[in-house]
């Protein structure tokens, strides 16, 4: 099987095959980053928009880092610039799986906790709990300092457990 | 990241794994099929306009030179039913024919 790096230099001259492949192996990682970023508003036409983009811009993929991480970069910057657009729908995160419900799980506070972080605190714990990244690996998609993002992760994490930790109690 | 709150949040967070999504990949192919088609379109649009402004200007130019040697014993004014008069019909004709959209185009932004 071809590694991202081969399939990408395909796709930058050009190879649709190469860059469908490429949709296979990340379309489920993209599309799960951007659904708890835009916490499900329109997150799969930011997915393809994001596809779409990295086909355009296959050419300037160097290969420095993942490809992986390359794409949640582009996602990034897409969705931040479809908020700046729009003036955020105010949505109530108590909304989210509202029918199943029923026993208040771990998971689903969790999931709701995170709803109510700020977007960048959203998506660094996204990018380091979720997805597993580094925090250099984040900062470097979030393009802000490594300082930064681990300052961003610690409110995060922090409010998360104090959301947590509320649910229970 | 290795504290027991960081692995529990992991924990808590991590989606479950699955396959891919078929139909989402098709539906990203085939936009990218279709933006390839319209960039090479595009691409082929913009030769054509380029050239055809080329050979336009060319035809300007050629006209505009006939125009400026007149007969040594003529008045310097083009005359109406004269060779150079015929050309510049000629040469508008043809913008008018190579300029102006397709039909198809004029039907597409009028049903916008």
């Amino acid at each position: 099987m071809e590694g991202d790096g081969i399939l990408a230099a395909k796709a930058a001259r050009g190879d649709a095959d190469a860059f469908t492949e490429l949709v296979r192996r990340h379309e489920r990682r993209v599309r799960a980053f951007l659904q708890r970023l835009a916490r499900g508003d329109g997150a799969d036409d930011l997915a393809q928009e994001t596809f779409l983009k990295a086909w355009r811009l296959a050419a300037t993929f160097r290969g420095e880092g993942s490809y992986q991480g390359w794409l949640l970069r582009i996602a990034w910057s897409l969705f931040v610039s479809r908020a700046r657009k729009r003036t955020e729908q105010a949505m109530d995160p108590a909304e989210l799986s509202e029918g199943a419900c029923d026993g208040a799980s771990e998971r689903l506070d969790v999931e709701r906790a995170l709803a109510r972080l700020p977007e960048r605190e959203r998506a660094a714990a996204i990018l380091c709990y979720a997805e597993g990244y580094s925090h250099g690996e984040a900062a470097a998609i979030l393009k802000m300092p490594l300082g930064t993002l681990k300052s961003v992760v610690a409110r995060a994490k922090a409010e998360l457990v104090r959301q947590l930790e509320g649910a229970k109690g | 990241m290795s504290d027991a709150t960081d692995l529990r949040l992991a924990a808590l967070l991590r989606h479950p794994e699955r396959g891919p999504d078929e139909a989402f990949v098709l539906r990203t192919r085939q936009a990218v099929l279709i933006e390839r088609r319209l960039v090479a379109a595009r691409r082929k649009a913009w030769t054509r306009f380029a050239f055809e402004m080329a050979a336009a200007g060319a035809a300007i130019a050629a006209f505009w030179l006939l125009a400026r040697l007149a007969p040594a014993d003529s008045d310097g004014v083009v005359g109406l039913f004269s060779p150079t008069a015929a050309g510049l019909v000629l040469l508008v004709l043809w913008l008018i024919v190579s300029l102006r959209p397709s039909g198809g185009a004029i039907a597409r932004s009028n049903a916008h």
